[in-house]
């Protein structure tokens, strides 16, 4: 009787894992099934479900045939070069900064220790909408809306806290034995120190780096309102094909496969660390 | 003692390390944070040409009192219970479902990363294209089944049931990871000497499991909520606040208040509020996560 039993909790754990992840792969599945389908296909009732896939709309994106629908603006190279420049500097600095930071924080002990661990904490919690606000006023004052230079500030800005806090428990786990050998070996500076840490560190310091990317290229909100033509990056340039006379689905998803497609390809990668991540270093 | 409490060198050099980080964080934090609120006490309307006018406490006073922020306030909360009610629920549903002793469950796990990366604008738009009510896959599915179609987003009764679906799609697989992580950081030994005493499952997971799971709910719950706070990506490719104003939550009510209505002063006192409401949240998330 339990082999019975056994069997049905299996094959109900199956289904009920099956009608889940289905229900959280469709929206991509469907996503992509429609970048693929020509234009007029796209929103055909009823659907196609079996058609031959074609290219046509991600070359139209590429190429950037948006005037045809009338569509002014930046062309999404541009968008392309402006998200990737903003995203690599951005993370770069970052986790250079976070790193020193952090191992600072965890081998070090000072008064306002705690303090600053914790504020440093919370301001990965502030809402962006109200950061953005005088952001935008600011940026108006200094001349520096419409640049990648701004943008790179705020989302290194953005960044650091929640690299710190990773990094920490990264750096944490890491057994001081090894750098007191080194110290008295006569490691000169803490830079040395920071030679031996780092290489042991690196899949966890890689991870943390993936993750301030994927950040720093999803972001929305930020980039809406403070760029305009020229520092215009991805998420924003693909709510150009919302237009007052009706939206071009078979372009749009294109465009939306080609921004979420390598985020997706670097969460599986690094998905061993996206709960640390996400809860902040709360759950490892 | 944990050894990385161990004092290795002088203090001077933690300075030199954090300092550069701790002064760009001061910088794009305190700085804004600091010319927001000095911007809540005027009043400045930035589509007319007249300069700020110095009100004290009215944009405050106003905004509270007022009836768009008590509706925002009011749609917010409302879809923090709805998140939470159903996100825990099902989310604590999925990772009993992954701690099975099944094979292949790896690859069912790593499915469920999917949402937590992918661009939440991209998002809105991919359920955008599902949600429409002619041409969208939703309702042509529902009419095979015999459900009439609905008109999701384009509905003032159905919008906020809407966003709330995608916000379930986008976040229960994080709450289920989380929730998952708790699971298997349980102890085995507690649970098998309750079967011995002979608990039955059902009991297990009442008595047992919850309770020992309470501090990761009690985060995964502070975290939700503070995204719920900060939630705009998506709602704003959705519905952008709408039909009228049944989703606008509070971010896109402040986004609305400073970048339609250009009412820099008002709308700087409403995102003052926020971050407030905020701050006690995070305050509470990190007593929280000093228990663990």
């Amino acid at each position: 009787m339990g082999k019975w039993r056994c069997f049905i909790l299996n094959v109900g754990t199956y289904i009920g894992l099956v009608v889940f992840a289905g229900f959280t792969l469709f929206p991509v599945y469907w996503l992509l099934m429609t970048s693929l389908k020509p234009a007029y296909e796209a929103w055909q009732i009823p659907p196609k479900w079996f058609f031959i896939p074609t290219f046509g709309n991600y070359v139209k994106v590429i190429t950037g045939v948006r005037e045809q629908y009338g569509m002014a603006g930046t062309s999404f190279s541009k968008c392309l070069i402006n998200s990737l420049v903003v995203a690599l500097i951005s993370t770069t600095v970052a986790i250079g900064l976070a790193i020193l930071a952090s191992y600072a924080i965890v081998r070090f002990s000072f008064r306002a220790k705690h303090h600053i661990a914790y504020w440093i904490l919370s301001t990965r919690m502030f809402p962006p909408i109200a950061v953005v606000l005088p952001w935008f006023l600011i940026a108006r004052n200094l001349g520096l809306t419409d640049t990648k230079f701004l943008l790179i500030v705020i989302y290194t800005g953005m960044n650091i806290p929640f690299a710190i806090w990773i990094l920490r428990g990264f750096f944490q786990d890491l057994p001081v034995e090894i750098e007191e050998a080194a110290l008295v070996d006569g490691c000169n500076r803490l830079k040395i120190l920071t030679q031996i840490v780092v290489p042991i560190c690196a899949p966890g310091i890689a991870a943390t780096a993936i993750l301030a990317l994927i950040f720093a290229w999803n972001e929305f909100l930020f980039a809406l309102i403070l760029t305009g033509s020229n520092a215009k990056t991805l998420p924003v340039y693909s709510t150009g094909y919302i237009l007052e006379k009706g939206v071009a689905w078979a372009e749009l998803s294109a465009v939306a496969i080609l921004i979420a497609l390598p985020m997706i390809c670097f969460g599986l990668f690094i998905q061993r660390y996206l709960v640390r991540g996400l809860t902040l270093g709360a759950l490892k | 003692m944990k050894s990385s409490t161990k004092v290795l060198i002088k203090i001077t050099p933690a300075i030199r390390l954090i300092g550069p980080a701790f002064l760009f964080l001061l910088l794009t934090t305190l700085v804004p944070f600091l010319y927001a609120l000095r911007l809540s006490f005027y009043w400045w309307d930035l589509s007319s040409l007249s300069a700020p006018v110095f009100v004290g406490w009215e944009n405050y006073a106003k905004i509270i009192f007022s009836r768009a922020f008590m509706e925002s306030f009011r749609i917010t909360m409302l879809f923090v219970v709805g998140v939470l009610f159903s996100q825990l629920l099902l989310g604590f549903g999925v990772a009993l479902l992954l701690n099975r002793d099944v094979k292949g469950v790896q690859v069912f796990q790593s499915i469920l990363i999917v949402p937590m990366v992918i661009t939440p604008v991209v998002v809105g738009l991919c359920w955008k294209i599902m949600f429409e009510p002619t041409y969208g896959i939703i309702n042509y599915l529902l009419r095979q089944v015999g459900i009439p179609p609905r008109g999701w987003i384009t509905t003032e009764a159905e919008a906020f049931l809407s966003i709330l679906l995608v916000d379930l799609w986008l976040w229960t697989p994080f709450t289920a990871l989380v929730i998952l992580a708790g699971l298997r950081s349980l102890s085995k030994d507690v649970l098998e000497s309750s079967s011995i005493d002979g608990c039955s499952s059902l009991q297990q997971l009442w008595y047992i499991v919850i309770p020992l799971l309470k501090p990761i709910i009690l985060i995964v719950t502070l975290l939700r909520v503070i995204d719920c706070i900060k939630n705009f990506d998506y709602i704003f490719t959705l519905t952008k606040g709408g039909p009228g104003r049944s989703t606008e939550l509070l971010s896109i009510f402040i986004w609305r208040l400073a970048f339609r209505r250009f009412w820099m002063g008002y709308a700087s006192a409403g995102a003052i509020l926020i971050l407030v409401l905020v701050i006690i949240l995070s305050r509470l998330f990190i007593r929280q996560l000093k228990t663990i």
